[in-house]
């Protein structure tokens, strides 16, 4: 949660007023229902609104760091091909971000102790855990159950969306081979806009976090790997269109 | 504004409505009705809450439900005139 304050206890503050309201009118007056009612309001408010929270700043910068020295490290390895999002399967227990060099030919088989892959004629490519995998991880972990397929891709991008409030909306759309996923820009929109502008291909490379742990959110619910085919900036709205890789 | 923050403000607005709807006189119905919001508050939210917030709407609802079964073993005792 994004919030100005480390420790925040306007919650307690404010519960702690409707109970105080409440019980004065219990029991000093004969507004027995209002004083129910603001007893009543008074301890959700205390219990739903509790949470630790962080500085909005702290939490932006926490989600920059080790973005902007990957997507330079993969610049310098010459790792320049659009992110295939590996959902988990047999060779895999987690998720992974598949970088090949040059342009994207053939998925090669990937293992979970093997970061640099070679592939057919001499390909070679990086399997990296998604950096938005935390994420994902916390959201599939809020979720009772979740479906598969594309109504499972919603749950936990609506779970990440709404939920955890990383982006102010998200849709994804199923066209035949291409999946379109658009994310609406919210509170993170700023630190999204600065970290494009410093590292541009970040976005079709790794992503960041928060387009990763959507992207890990899409493939796994789909269970197929899906390559990054374009991105597109249409503000407030940014745009991913993948394709499923045979 | 956050889910909580969001949820807090849905259960204010609720709460004064209903109050405002049946008046100061049935406290009975009228705890009823915040039972009714807190239960469709729980439901809607399933799938976009934490577990910690879930667990604790679902202590209050608890309670409620207490309260509930105690406002209608009063009423059935009314109507069989034992108290």
């Amino acid at each position: 949660m994004v919030r100005r304050r480390t420790l925040d206890i306007s919650h307690w503050i404010a519960g702690g007023i409707f109970v105080g309201i409440g019980l004065y009118l219990l029991i000093f007056t004969n507004y027995n229902t209002p004083g129910f009612g603001s007893l009543f309001l008074g301890i959700f408010i205390s219990l739903v609104m509790k949470g630790g929270l962080v500085e909005e700043e702290v939490s932006k910068s926490s989600l920059e760091s080790g973005v902007e020295s990957l997507d330079l490290l993969l610049d310098d390895l010459g790792l320049s091909g659009n992110g295939v999002f590996v959902p988990e399967g047999d060779t895999l227990s987690s998720p992974r971000t598949y970088v090949p060099a040059g342009s994207f030919q053939r998925l090669p088989e990937l293992y979970d102790e093997m970061m640099v892959v070679s592939s057919e004629g001499g390909r070679v490519g990086i399997s990296l855990i998604p950096t938005g995998k935390p994420l994902f991880d916390e959201a599939s972990s809020r979720l009772e159950n979740t479906s598969e397929g594309i109504e499972g891709a919603r749950e936990i991008m609506g779970m990440l969306s709404h939920g955890m409030g990383l982006t102010k909306s998200c849709s994804i759309r199923e066209d035949e081979e291409v999946i379109s996923i658009r994310l609406t820009h919210g509170v993170y929109g700023d630190y999204c806009s600065k970290l494009r502008e410093n590292r541009p291909d970040i976005c079709v490379r790794t992503g960041c976090p928060i387009c990763s742990a959507f992207l890990t959110a899409a493939c796994s619910a789909l269970s197929e790997p899906l390559l990054i085919k374009d991105f597109e900036v249409r503000q407030p709205h940014i745009i991913y269109r993948m394709e499923r890789v045979k | 504004m956050t889910l909580a923050q969001k949820l807090a403000g849905a259960m204010a607005l609720w709460t004064i409505g209903i109050l405002m709807l049946i008046g100061t006189a049935d406290l009975e119905l009228y705890g009823i009705f915040l039972l009714i919001g807190l239960l469709i508050a729980r439901e809607l939210t399933t799938s976009l809450s934490k577990q910690k917030i879930r667990e604790r709407m679902d202590v209050m609802i608890y309670v409620g439900v207490l309260l509930f079964i105690v406002v209608v073993s009063r009423r059935i005792l009314d109507i069989l005139g034992v108290i």
